[in-house]
């Protein structure tokens, strides 16, 4: 229960930090469009030449590309700033500070930094992925919505466990931006299905970079194509990435001894 | 002349040093530069799969060429970033610039060049994975290859000059970041990233062939595929020399108002 109301009590603190900062919504704005457009006119031009990708049709590839936008959203919303953040703390030594706090640190970095505009990719994600499941014209029963909570649950702690891991890295190697930025374009790939891409890749974008979990599982349980298989994998996958990066986060908390501060 | 050629001559040695001490975050840029044009490409793939092996005339292995020549034309015509411009002039960066003897476009004139070879050299172990991953083949004729050099180098030229014009707006807006997303997604449309130009719907074809990213990217690559006509190279080539006169034009009409206007923040 504290737990629960320190995050709330974060939320709202990043949210007040970053109303400051009103004309970055509409940089936003202006930005999530941009991508949008990228998006739409990419599938636009693609359906222009053929009417299925690898069995996915344009509406339901439009379905893939909202929730595309939705994970990309919660991601750059929570995850990827209070990851920077804590990166910087460890190479300037503030970690510190966080770690006299007389609560688990691991929570406490996690939700630290709140990019509140970019709920505008949320909020689009979900614009788009209703249009998209309205064109589907099936339409989404219990079993299905059940499996999207599901598979978007686990798809996230896969996602957030795969940051910490890497940001848990910062304790040893004090730079790894290059290897975050090849996370943020690979992460573009997951706007298709991770079904078209040859085995090695498909691979790559499950296990190593794993997009496969978090955009293309969701949006199989939105259109029907989920086994109970891959649900339960994704779920016993999101159990062990948490595990191992809980665990990866202890050793690298011992590793760590401040600096400069 | 000989002057200008030494202060070329040392600006690139020194930048190549500079360089040199960043060789694996090169190699790691570059494999995040070959990421998107092989999404494009699987994309596309995938497609000429449900349509029978061919789309538009390019088949699996040409639609690996097209990609393949586009990552290394892309990395080519990179120039000087707009955030460095958008640094100087909000640091005041730009006042120790201005008090130098020689214009500042030499000196990133040289760090371009020595950027051009030393991201080469990174790509080029990219380039051959992708080509023996993807099973590219490369049909154009020797003259093709040949014509693609100048073309390429032009094509890095308009990019190179248009970019720094683009940049004076800096002077009266400080910030340039709004104006480099619109310039990268024209990029993406009309260079030839989500397609090749030819896979576009004909109005955008029309488009393109209005503005300068085709010229900058699309043609070089087509040109290195052997897929255009004697008169659509003798077309490519007038294209570009007339949009390397018109912006540099452009740079040297803002460059002079934009000097004026120019007064330090910061520094």
């Amino acid at each position: 229960m504290t737990y629960v109301r320190l995050v709330g009590l974060y939320f709202k603190i990043g949210i007040l930090n970053e109303l400051q900062y009103r004309v970055n919504f509409f940089v936003q704005i202006f930005q999530s469009i941009l991508s949008l457009i990228v998006a739409l006119g990419g599938l636009a031009v693609v359906f222009d030449h053929t009417t299925n990708l690898n069995g996915w049709t344009s509406p339901e590839l439009l379905a893939v590309v909202g929730v595309y936008f939705m994970i990309g959203g919660l991601i750059n919303l929570v995850i990827q700033p209070s990851m920077q953040r804590f990166m910087e703390d460890v190479r300037q030594g503030t970690l510190d500070f966080t770690l006299v706090k007389p609560q688990d640190a691991q929570l406490l970095v996690s939700i630290r930094q709140i990019q509140i505009w970019k709920l505008v990719d949320v909020l689009i994600g979900i614009v788009v992925l209703g249009i998209g499941l309205t064109q589907v014209g099936k339409t989404v029963g219990i079993e299905q919505a059940l499996g999207f909570g599901i598979a978007l649950i686990a798809g996230g702690a896969i996602v957030y466990s795969f940051w910490l891991i890497l940001a848990t890295c910062a304790f040893w190697f004090v730079r790894i931006d290059n290897i975050l930025v090849i996370f943020e374009s690979m992460y573009e790939a997951g706007r298709w299905p991770v079904g078209i891409y040859p085995g090695w890749l498909q691979f790559t974008l499950t296990f190593l970079v794993p997009i496969a979990f978090a955009v293309t599982v969701p949006a199989e349980a939105l259109t029907g194509r989920l086994t109970p298989q891959t649900l339960i994998g994704a779920l016993a996958l999101a159990a062990v990435m948490l595990t191992v990066s809980r665990i990866f986060w202890r050793i690298g908390m011992r590793h760590y001894s401040g600096a400069s501060a | 002349m000989a002057g200008l050629l030494s202060i070329y001559r040392e600006h690139i040695k020194v930048e190549v040093a500079l360089k040199m001490q960043y060789r694996v975050g090169t190699l790691l840029n570059m494999l995040q530069m070959a990421v998107e044009p092989i999404v494009y490409l699987v994309v596309w793939r995938t497609v000429a799969a449900a349509q029978g092996g061919e789309v538009g005339g390019f088949d699996n292995s040409e639609l690996a060429a097209y990609y393949i020549i586009f990552t290394f034309m892309r990395q080519f015509v990179a120039a000087t970033g707009l955030w460095l411009f958008e640094w100087r002039i909000r640091e005041g960066q730009m006042s120790t610039l201005l008090l130098r003897p020689l214009h500042p476009i030499h000196a990133d004139i040289a760090e371009n060049i020595s950027y051009k070879v030393f991201s080469s050299i990174a790509l080029i172990p990219i380039l051959i994975v992708m080509a023996l991953v993807f099973e590219a083949r490369f049909t154009a004729p020797w003259w093709a290859w040949l014509l693609f050099i100048p073309a390429a180098c032009l094509g890095a030229a308009i990019r190179f000059i248009a970019q720094y014009a683009l940049a004076m707006v800096g002077f009266w807006t400080t910030r340039l970041d709004a104006i480099w997303q619109m310039y990268s997604i024209s990029q993406t449309f009309f260079g030839g990233t989500l397609a090749p130009l030819a896979l576009l719907p004909v109005p955008l074809q029309v488009i393109a062939s209005l503005l300068p990213f085709r010229w900058i990217l699309a043609f070089p690559i087509e040109l290195a595929m052997g897929r255009l006509a004697t008169d659509e190279i003798i077309g490519g080539f007038i294209a570009q020399l007339l949009w390397i006169v018109g912006t540099t034009v452009v740079l040297i009409a803002g460059w002079r108002i934009a000097v004026k206007r120019y007064g330090a923040v910061g520094g």
